[in-house]
Formats: C-alpha cells, sequence, structure tokens
C-alpha cells in the first residue's frame, strides 16, 4: 500500500520534471524571440542581418548585424580549418595505433581538455599565444582573428576528437583482423578502409566543432579584439555575436532599442546554432543506426 | 614502392597530430601549473581580494566559495531535472518515437551557447522574476546549461541496465520505482554520479551565464540565496582582460583547474566501477 502510493507520487514528479524540461527549450526560444520582435518592428530582418554598420547608440542608428555576423562564421570556418586535420589524425591515432597502455590516460587527457573552462583558454591566450603572435608579426597586439582561430581550435580539438573516435572504433569493426590475417598492412587498411567508411562521423565531429566554436564567448572575447569590422584580414580585430552581446548588455539600458537589439543578435545566435544541432543530431543517428 | 611511401605519409600525419593535440593540452596546462604555482598560497586561498584596483593583492576565497556555492545550486536542480528526464525515458516511456523527441530536444538544449543563456537568466530570472543578480539566478541559469549533461550520462548509464533484471521485475507486478530504487540505482550509481560530477565542473567554470545574472566584481562569501556572489571565473575573467595582477590571475587559473582536475578525477574513479548491485 504505500509503495503504491510512493509509485504515484514518485511516477508523477519524474512525469512532471520531464514536461518541465522538454518545455524550457520552446520557452528560452519563445522568450528571446519575443524580446528581439521590438528590433524587428524598427528595422526589417533583411537589414539587420545585412545592414553594414552597427551603431546602437549613436543619434543616426544603426542595427546592422553583417560584420558581426560574418566575424562569427568565418572565426569557426577558421577554427575548424585549424583543429580538423590534428583532431582526425590523432582520433586514427587513438582507434587503430594506439598502444593500449597508452590509450587509457591519452583518452582522460582529451577529456579533461574538453572540460577546461573557456575562460582559462582565453587566460592562455592572451598569455601564451598573443605575445608569440606579436612578435612574428610584429604587431603593436596580438588580438586578432587569427589569435581567436587559434585558440578556438584548440578549444574543439576534444570534441572532435571524441566524435570521430567512436566512428573510427565502429567502422573497422570485424574487417581488422580480416586485413590483418590477410596481410594487408595496417596503414593500408586504415587509409582503404577507416578513412572513408568513417567519412560520416568525421563530418558528425566537424559540425559539433563548429557548434562549440560559434557559440563559445569568454576565451573569444579574450583574444580576438572587439571591434565589429568585416573579417577581411587574419590579422584584423573582430567582434563575434557572443562577445558583442557579453560585452554590450551591461550598458544596454532594459527596454532599449539597444538592449532589444542584442536579443535579436542573440537570437540569430540561437537560430544558427539550434540548426547547426539538428544536423548533428541526424548525422549521428545515421551514423548509429 | 609508392604504397609504402603513402603509408609513411600517413603514419607521420597520425603521430604528428597526436603529439600535437597532447603537446597543446600539456602545454596550457603545465604553463598555467608553473607560473600558478608560486601565487597559491594559504593567504591567497583563504583572503578576499584586496588592493586598488581590487585583486591586485590579497586571495580568492569569497570567489572559490561563491563557485562552490553556484556549483552545488545548479547541480541539485540539473539532477532533478537531468535525472527525471532519463528516468523517464527508461521506465516509463513505451514508444520510441518520445524516446527520441526527448533525445532531440535534449541535444538542442545543449546546443543553446551559453551568453545565449545568459541573457535568458538576465531577462527572466533577474529582471521578470525579480530575483535580482543573485545566486539563485545564477544556479539557474547553470541548471540549464548542464542539465542536458546531467540527462545525456544518465541516459547512458541507464542504457547499460540488463532487460532481463527489470523485465523480471516488471512481469512480477514490482513497481517502476522499487526497481529503480532497489535495482537499477545499486548498479548504475557511479555512472550516475560521475555524470552529475562532470556538470557540476562545467557549471563551476562557466562564465557567459553567470556574469549578467550573479557574478559581481566584490562581494562576501555566499550568505543568502537572493545575493550576489563573487565567481572564480568571472574573478579570472576581470583580473585578466583589466590587466589588474597577473600573478593573481596565474593563481585563480590554477585554482580553477584543481577544481576540474578533483571534480574528473573522482567522476573518473566512479565511472564504470560497478556498484554492490547483484549479478
Amino acid at each position: 500500500m504505500l509503495h503504491c502510493r510512493f509509485e504515484k507520487l514518485f511516477a508523477a514528479t519524474v512525469k512532471g520534471l520531464t514536461v518541465a524540461a522538454l518545455f524550457i527549450l520552446l520557452f528560452i526560444i519563445l522568450f528571446i524571440l519575443k524580446e528581439s520582435l521590438v528590433v524587428f518592428r524598427q528595422v526589417s530582418i533583411g537589414d539587420f542581418i545585412f545592414g553594414g554598420q552597427w551603431r546602437p547608440v549613436s543619434l543616426n542608428l544603426r542595427l546592422g548585424l553583417w560584420p558581426i555576423l560574418t566575424a562569427s562564421l568565418v572565426l569557426s570556418a577558421l577554427a575548424l580549418a585549424l583543429a580538423l586535420p590534428p583532431a582526425v589524425g590523432a582520433a586514427l591515432f587513438l582507434a587503430h595505433v594506439c598502444p593500449d597502455r597508452l590509450g587509457r590516460p591519452l583518452r582522460s587527457l582529451i577529456a579533461i581538455m574538453a572540460g577546461i573552462p573557456s575562460v582559462v583558454y582565453g587566460f592562455a591566450g592572451v598569455v601564451l599565444l598573443l605575445p608569440i603572435l606579436e612578435r612574428l608579426f610584429k604587431m603593436s597586439s596580438g588580438d586578432s582573428l587569427l589569435a581567436g582561430g587559434i585558440v578556438l581550435g584548440v578549444m574543439i580539438l576534444p570534441f572532435i576528437i571524441a566524435t570521430t573516435t567512436e566512428s573510427m572504433e565502429a567502422a573497422a569493426q570485424g574487417h581488422s583482423v580480416v586485413s590483418r590475417a590477410m596481410g594487408v598492412s595496417r596503414w593500408y587498411m586504415l587509409r582503404r578502409l577507416v578513412l572513408p567508411v568513417s567519412r560520416m562521423g568525421i563530418i558528425a565531429g566537424a559540425v559539433l566543432g563548429v557548434s562549440r566554436a560559434m557559440g563559445e564567448t569568454m576565451a573569444v572575447i579574450m583574444v580576438v579584439g572587439n571591434s565589429p569590422l568585416l573579417p577581411t584580414e587574419l590579422l584584423g580585430r573582430i567582434k563575434p555575436i557572443p562577445a558583442l552581446i557579453a560585452l554590450e548588455i551591461g550598458s544596454a539600458p532594459l527596454g532599449s532599442i539597444h538592449y532589444h537589439a542584442l536579443f535579436g543578435a542573440g537570437f540569430v545566435l540561437l537560430v544558427l546554432l539550434l540548426a547547426i544541432n539538428l544536423l548533428f543530431y541526424f548525422l549521428r543517428k545515421r551514423l548509429v543506426s | 614502392m609508392l604504397k609504402n611511401w603513402q603509408d609513411r605519409c600517413l603514419q607521420a600525419w597520425l603521430y604528428f597530430s597526436i603529439l600535437l593535440v597532447v603537446g597543446t593540452a600539456l602545454l596550457t596546462m603545465g604553463y598555467i601549473l608553473v607560473k600558478g604555482w608560486s601565487a597559491i598560497t594559504l593567504d591567497f586561498l583563504f583572503s578576499a581580494p584586496r588592493g586598488m584596483p581590487l585583486g591586485k593583492e590579497g586571495g580568492v576565497f569569497p570567489a572559490l566559495t561563491g563557485s562552490l556555492a553556484l556549483g552545488l545550486l545548479s547541480m541539485l536542480i540539473a539532477s532533478l531535472l537531468g535525472l527525471a528526464t532519463a528516468l523517464y525515458q527508461h521506465l516509463y516511456c513505451s514508444s520510441p518515437r518520445v524516446y527520441s523527441l526527448i533525445r532531440l530536444v535534449v541535444q538542442c538544449i545543449a546546443g543553446i551557447p551559453s551568453i545565449v543563456l545568459g541573457l535568458f537568466g538576465y531577462t527572466f530570472f533577474v529582471v521578470s522574476l525579480g530575483l535580482g543578480h543573485s545566486l539563485l539566478a545564477g544556479g539557474l541559469t547553470l541548471s540549464l546549461m548542464i542539465f542536458p549533461v546531467v540527462a545525456i550520462n544518465t541516459d547512458k548509464a541507464l542504457t547499460e541496465v540488463r532487460p532481463e533484471q527489470t523485465l523480471a521485475s516488471y512481469a512480477l507486478g514490482v513497481p517502476r520505482s522499487y526497481t529503480f530504487f532497489h535495482i537499477i540505482w545499486p548498479e548504475r550509481k557511479n555512472d550516475i554520479i560521475s555524470g552529475i560530477l562532470l556538470g557540476t565542473v562545467y557549471a563551476m567554470g562557466a562564465t557567459a551565464p553567470i556574469m549578467l545574472t550573479a557574478a559581481v566584481l566584490s562581494a562576501p562569501s555566499p550568505g543568502s540565496l537572493l545575493r550576489p556572489v563573487m565567481a572564480l571565473p568571472y574573478h579570472l575573467y576581470i583580473l585578466a582582460s583589466e590587466r589588474i595582477s597577473m600573478e593573481n590571475a596565474y593563481g585563480t587559473a590554477l585554482v580553477l583547474l584543481l577544481l576540474l582536475f578533483a571534480g574528473y578525477g573522482a567522476a573518473f574513479l566512479l565511472f564504470g566501477r560497478r556498484g554492490e548491485g547483484r549479478e
């Protein structure tokens, strides 16, 4: 009898909390959308996204997200381009070449890498990377698109490696014994069997990496210089969307057009990332099945 | 001969990649470890920041306790939500469609960038609900960020429960809750707790969600849910970006890393270890 009452209570709690958790997503999306509508009533969505100037407080108000949005896109693409080759190489190593004794410590190290807070990566970028860039390119300050790309590239390494390793292990299952028995060299097998078969896994890893890179705030703020310029030069300063929100929300008065414009920028970022994550979800689902 | 040459290239690429990855990780952590070690003293850990501008001297005690409080609070809320969704998926949900839908939604929440969560927390918790910049608002925002971590890890842990155990118990008419507490939990609790720990460590290192909702430049150790707090990651950001004190910044970064190592160490020790569950 007592168990019966407890079971009812337990079931109701679990179900209730699950429904609540699911509605959180909808609530957050609608909430951010609602707050950005104010802006879209004043500026058309087209002008907001493709406008070339961001001057939210001047009398001659301009709310164009283009330089900031492209900065986000170019920065993530750069980070991915830098991270993908070593990440795929490391994943292939971990899945098929690594001696058993090294496997566990290496995987733990990569898991820890994924857990290092982004502000620590940003700090390491400031003290380790910026001085090198300054000396290398004779810049007065190393803050740049390139610095952001490198720091973000390092940050997304463990995520790409984890996803890719998983699919590479699955790719060779069954085949590796056969190919060894037939006297095929390990490297030949990796090149001709594992790499082509795990193509989807590599793409899924890349998609996850881009989604981590695009939403990243703290590490980016600390090394990109934060000027809303078009990302045309590697050594130029940029200001991606997360940096824009983090730096300006504190000074935007509640309810002002500036404040709502930042929500608009957040909404654009949210939609981009939801799309990327859906893509990742379906890629992974295809991989598993 | 040509094949051999291609094999060599592949081999070189793999070794170069893994060395680069490991080297970067060790360099980043090692540099902070070496530079931060001299800054960390008992006084640094147990005294409040002092000096002008604040943080130039003194320690990080309120930031450390603030981060622990934020971690604890978000862990409690996120565990409730995360455990509930995973339990629902495994105990009550009979349709694979609903199961996938829940996974999809959780995946999407995991994909919301932390700064957007911060923006949401700021307007909803801080302004609309009137919580102000406070430990509670920050904890709630962080819990939204780590709830998917807990949900996904618990889901994974529960997937490994062998169906013959639970099916037998359901067939006997044993309630789901009893099955969970007496069969599943003893067997899988280590993996579940390790997942929750990973989420908590993630929360303690996050800056973007709390810089708009909870963290301030200077505050005493947390005493009330409705007061703002200091937090290690935000403190580090201020020290480093305003160039207040690089020495203290190294120290703060090291304290953050040590918290991370402690959390991960505990999680690794627990993970994959079988509980006292029966075979």
